[in-house]
């Protein structure tokens, strides 16, 4: 485990110093992302200019899902997407067969190898707006439920990555799954929306098979004092299942690998 | 004519090579479309219209955005990829003007994206049964065609121009993403421009992104009369002549100074 974090340190580091030797496109995107950020809370705002509600949640409230589910997205960018994208570059080129050859596990170098620093300022950006909005609505969210919001939101990583490693893990057949970026942003923006919206039949899908509540719904509501124990039962089965199936198929995709290369 | 058939059975060829990506995108690119039913079903209930949009309408202008989108393409990251790469040289040896090989490769692309879309386009057209609404007469279906063509010419080469600015920064992903994102903002692709503040909605009429999405669904939903659809057109065309402008300008002073890597 030591080794692992030496090695995820010296990554993250390798990466950071790559990232700013392009400072200026480091600037340029970070303006980029945070005026995209303006332009969503905006959405928000024009929706709200007609309606007082969605599925029960109020402007302020839906604002801070927003934010949430960007967090969300953004955290998982950083650490997971670049990862997962050039998997299926390496795949179809062979060098996989490289990361094969290390004495490091296949799937730790799969998935942390890179950091990505893109969206690293409007993360922390976003993380003051957060602060900001809950001030704004009166709320504020005790030590508990910060500790709340933190294991569904940190569990709701571990399941979305999961599910996109088993989804880039079909590399290995189908050899070019080469949108990847867009289903995962597809996915990932689903979770803007409160979960309640979806109704009958539909919204048990929406929960335990694609589980967009866990993007921003879930953790939201312990900020917003809305405790509902359930949601800590599907955060918890939901880590475990996701975490086994992914190994588990992981494994089996190993074990059918042919080489493109050597 | 001949070398352009041959360009579009090359284009087929590409596009059907690893076919895993079009199973993941055609199933999952319905996930908005989904959401955004279930978002204004919610939000109808307690709202008879919104920005001049009944539930029907709603649903049917987020269905039509759904089909638009298939038919745009962001030409501008293959471009970049391919001044950056030098294969750029390659397009410019061959007996093609590189304007209509762009072209008629997205456009070829794009008709595929489409007709492999359709199983997708009928199911939810099934399932939306109940609330998409037809244009009132085949006149407003025509020009909504029409729209559509404009819309994606003047998208194309909105991208192409994106793509040209590779040939002085070397790496610009992010910013075309934002660019797409925009356009799509401004264009209504989020969001109907009628739910948009009065004033900033009429300065969108003419800008080029109003002819992009919300123009093309506001024939479609019989909301434009057709003098506004005929003025709509000219605008449309100016811009479209304008943007082939800036791509010369731009195009004569890249290559120029273009210096091709690897090849």
């Amino acid at each position: 485990m030591k080794r692992y974090l030496k090695l995820y340190f010296h990554f993250f580091k390798n990466c950071l110093v790559r990232e700013l030797e392009f400072r200026f496109n480091v600037f340029a995107l970070s303006i980029v992302h945070i005026l995209w950020l303006g332009v969503m809370l905006g959405s928000v705002v024009l929706i709200f200019g007609q309606i007082d509600s969605i599925a029960g949640w109020e402007k302020q409230e839906v604002l801070i899902l927003s934010v949430v589910a960007l967090l969300f997205h953004d955290i998982m960018e950083m650490f997971f997407m670049g990862n997962l994208q050039r998997f299926s570059y390496f795949i179809r080129h062979g060098e996989f067969d490289f990361i094969l050859l290390k004495p490091v596990n296949p799937r730790f170098m799969a998935s942390f190898r890179y950091v990505e620093f893109q969206n690293i300022v409007r993360i922390i950006i976003m993380i003051f707006i957060l602060v900001s909005f809950l001030q704004k609505a009166g709320i504020e969210p005790t030590i508990y439920e910060w500790a709340g919001f933190s294991t569904l939101f940190v569990g709701g990583l571990i399941v979305f990555y999961n599910i996109f490693f088993a989804i880039i893990t079909t590399n290995f057949w189908l050899i070019n799954v080469f949108n990847f970026s867009d289903i995962f942003d597809r996915l990932l923006s689903a979770g803007r929306y409160p979960v309640n919206i979806f109704q009958g039949r539909l919204k048990p899908f929406f929960v335990y098979i694609i589980p967009l509540g866990l993007i921003g719904t879930f953790s939201v509501e312990i900020l917003l004092g809305k405790v509902n124990p359930i949601s800590f039962w599907v955060v918890v089965i939901m880590v475990a299942a996701t975490s086994l199936l992914s190994e588990l198929f992981w494994r089996f995709a190993l074990k059918h690998y042919s080489s493109a290369s050597s | 004519m001949k070398k352009y058939l041959a360009l579009i059975k090359t284009v087929f060829q590409d596009e059907f090579e690893y076919p895993a990506g079009i199973i993941y995108w055609v199933v999952l690119d319905l996930i908005p479309l989904v959401i955004m039913f279930y978002l204004w079903l919610v939000v109808y209930k307690t709202n008879a219209k919104i920005g001049d949009l009944s539930l029907n309408s709603m649903i049917t202008y987020y269905f039509l955005m759904f089909i638009i989108f298939r038919l745009h393409a962001h030409s501008a990251f293959w471009l970049a990829d391919l001044i950056k790469k030098g294969d750029i040289v390659g397009i410019l040896l061959k007996p093609f003007n590189f304007l209509s090989y762009v072209i008629y490769r997205t456009f070829t692309r794009k008709w595929i994206s489409l007709i492999i879309s359709l199983p997708v386009i009928i199911l939810a057209l099934i399932l939306l049964k109940d609330f998409i609404i037809f244009p009132e007469s085949v006149l407003y279906l025509m020009a909504f065609l029409i729209s559509l063509l404009l819309s994606m010419a003047t998208f194309i080469l909105i991208g192409i121009i994106l793509g040209l600015v590779s040939f002085w920064t070397l790496e610009i992903g992010g910013l075309y993403y934002f660019c797409y994102n925009i356009m799509g903002f401004l264009g209504g692709l989020y969001l109907p421009l009628s739910l948009f503040p009065e004033k900033l909605a009429k300065a969108l009429n003419f800008l080029p992104f109003y002819y992009l999405y919300y123009f093309p669904a506001n024939i479609y939903l019989n909301q434009v009369s057709f003098s506004k659809i005929a003025i709509g057109f000219g605008i449309s065309l100016l811009w479209l002549v304008l943007l082939l402008f800036f791509y010369k300008i731009i195009w004569h002073f890249g290559i120029k100074q273009y210096e091709s890597f690897g090849n």
